[in-house]
């Protein structure tokens, strides 16, 4: 038996220590590992990710007759109402209310669903968590963006549009901006729902927190109107909302062919960037609390 | 229940050439009791003002020290709630100590409960692929080890239904599958064996001693004796979350035996 052992493959020479602060590879004894140390090679956490969000993705819709249709049905609901209600009623100065009003839609979608999906994620899936062994950070931001394959779907439902608003839309440059302002939805998207993951498994009001906060956010965000109906000095509040900053740049972009100004971008980039800090801070603070809470 | 013994005579091993896999050092890991809501906002209060007793903390493992070698099949043995499995959770990576210090090296596959690190809808590939690559797979590996997985797992056809749909057995044995067809450096099993028929479990003991004899370091808890008299060659004995006995399982199993009597 020794000699078979002897066969086995080598031991990497970097140890992984934990303590109750913290974790970290190096020698077993205080010394630096020297130079062409083995290392353990770290196994792919985005081919996890990946599988982790197809998974959640398909399995939303496993016991459906229609899957993925209820997801692209709410939006053109949604977007039906509110069209007749703020053109015939409220009397929107918008010329194109409709698309207007579904880009809002689907932004939001993906923000409250993912963030609805990623506060629950650790507390229901408690066994795996407990059990195995992976980055936790994983579990919600694989929910993010399983949420944002169905905004992507979502969105497709724009193009359907097109023929019926020509008016609507800007074939211009600027739409290469759509790709940049979508990326930082999802950091927004992501902060939030990291913080909100963990904070939710010591206390449970968490879940309903998050509730009646997207509630309020709904009003909040000039999803449904138009952020010029807000009078100053308000308005500069409204600004400070990366989501409406966000929202801004896309109609812009799809709709008028604007480029956001500078404020524009540092009322996106300043508070998203903040968000996520926060959010990821507090995910590593309260991340070994979860492992014993959960 | 009698006190533990102070001092534990490190068991030195027919291994002492080989090297160290896994070292711990006065590793201990406290509990809180959720007695009472500990972040419920007036027992803060009251904590914050001193009105209250600060929370009771329960001490599942507390001053555990060994250090295992490479190639070595070590049993723990103990009662319920004696911090066995709470030793393989931490080792494993699974959650931090509270004291000390663990260091680990290698690939390490810990298979902590039955169809550990699977969601109940995820299917059988899903959890295969999660699984494997967690271990440290490639995506390469994972294709060309897939049929094996599938073949010793007995699960046939069922590789794509959710494992919400499976049976314990099946479970089981996919946990099993997975784990042992990753090459680990060591091996955390944790009583999973229990659960196959009989013949399930002679297939995953034989696999064992395949692995021991390739090398592989393994660490596993069961409640049989005659299993840890046939698979170890060290036998750690916890009792009230200490480390009581270290060293050849003939003896200890004996003494350990005679204590449950």
């Amino acid at each position: 038996m020794q000699s078979a052992a002897k066969n086995a493959r080598p031991l990497p020479d970097a140890w992984s220590h934990r303590t109750a602060r913290r974790a970290w590879v190096g020698s077993l004894t205080d010394e630096p590992l020297p130079e062409g140390a083995r290392r353990q090679p770290a196994p792919s956490w985005l081919y996890v990710l990946r599988v982790l969000t197809l998974h959640d993705y398909h399995a939303r819709y496993r016991a459906q007759a229609l899957g993925v249709v209820w997801s692209l049905l709410n939006p053109l609901v949604m977007m039906g109402i509110l069209s007749v209600i703020f053109t015939h009623m409220f009397k929107s100065s918008q010329p194109n209310y409709p698309i207007f009003v579904l880009i809002g839609l689907v932004v939001w979608q993906w923000f409250s669903s993912a963030l609805h999906a990623a506060t629950g994620s650790f507390v229901h899936n408690a066994e795996i968590v407990k059990r195995t062994v992976f980055p936790r950070q994983l579990l919600p931001l694989s929910m993010v963006l399983s949420y944002g394959i169905n905004f992507a779907m979502e969105s497709c439902l724009l193009f359907i549009f097109i023929p019926i608003f020509p008016s609507a839309f800007k074939l211009s440059p600027a739409l290469v901006l759509v790709p940049v302002l979508l990326f930082w939805l999802a950091v927004l998207i992501a902060g939030v729902s990291l913080a909100a993951s963990v904070l939710n498994v010591i206390y449970r009001d968490v879940a309903y927190l998050v509730t009646t906060g997207l509630t309020l956010l709904y009003w909040l965000t000039p999803l449904i109107y138009e952020i010029e109906r807000i009078p100053y000095p308000y308005r500069t509040v409204w600004r400070c909302n990366p989501l409406c900053g966000i929202l801004t740049g896309l109609r812009g972009a799809v709709m008028l062919g604007e480029w956001p100004s500078l404020l524009g971008w540092a009322g996106i980039v300043i508070p998203t960037l903040l968000v996520f800090a926060v959010g990821w801070l507090t995910f590593r603070y309260y991340e070994r609390l979860v492992l014993d809470y959960v | 229940m009698s006190e533990p013994m102070a001092t534990i005579v490190p068991h030195p091993g027919a291994r002492a050439a080989e090297p160290l896999i896994v070292k711990l050092e006065a590793v201990g890991k406290a509990f809180r009791r959720f007695e009472r809501q500990p972040f419920l906002l007036r027992n803060l209060v009251l904590r914050l003002v001193g009105r209250a007793p600060s929370p009771k903390e329960f001490w599942p493992l507390r001053a555990v020290s060994f250090e295992i070698r490479r190639g070595e099949t070590v049993g723990l043995v103990g009662q319920n709630g004696s911090g066995k499995s709470t030793l393989l959770r931490l080792i494993a990576g699974a959650c931090f100590p509270t004291e000390g210090q663990i260091s680990v090296r290698g690939r390490i596959a810990p298979l902590l409960s039955l169809g550990a690190g699977f969601l109940p809808d995820m299917t059988g590939r899903e959890c295969v692929e999660i699984n494997a690559t967690a271990l440290g797979l490639t995506r390469d590996e994972i294709r060309a080890r897939l049929d094996d997985i599938v073949r010793f797992a007995e699960i046939n056809d069922f590789i794509e239904t959710p494992v919400r749909y499976y049976s314990s057995g099946m479970m089981a044995r996919l946990g099993f599958a997975v784990a042992v067809h990753t090459d680990p450096d060591l091996l955390l099993v944790d009583e999973v064996l229990a659960v196959g028929d009989h013949l399930f479990q002679q297939k995953c003991i034989a696999r064992i001693h395949e692995l021991r004899d390739g090398g592989t370091t393994i660490m596993f808890v069961s409640h049989s004796a005659e299993t840890m008299r046939q698979l170890c060659d060290r036998v750690l004995w916890l009792r009230d979350g200490h480390l009581v006995r270290d060293g050849e399982p003939g003896p200890i199993l004996d003494e350990y035996l005679q204590v449950l009597a």
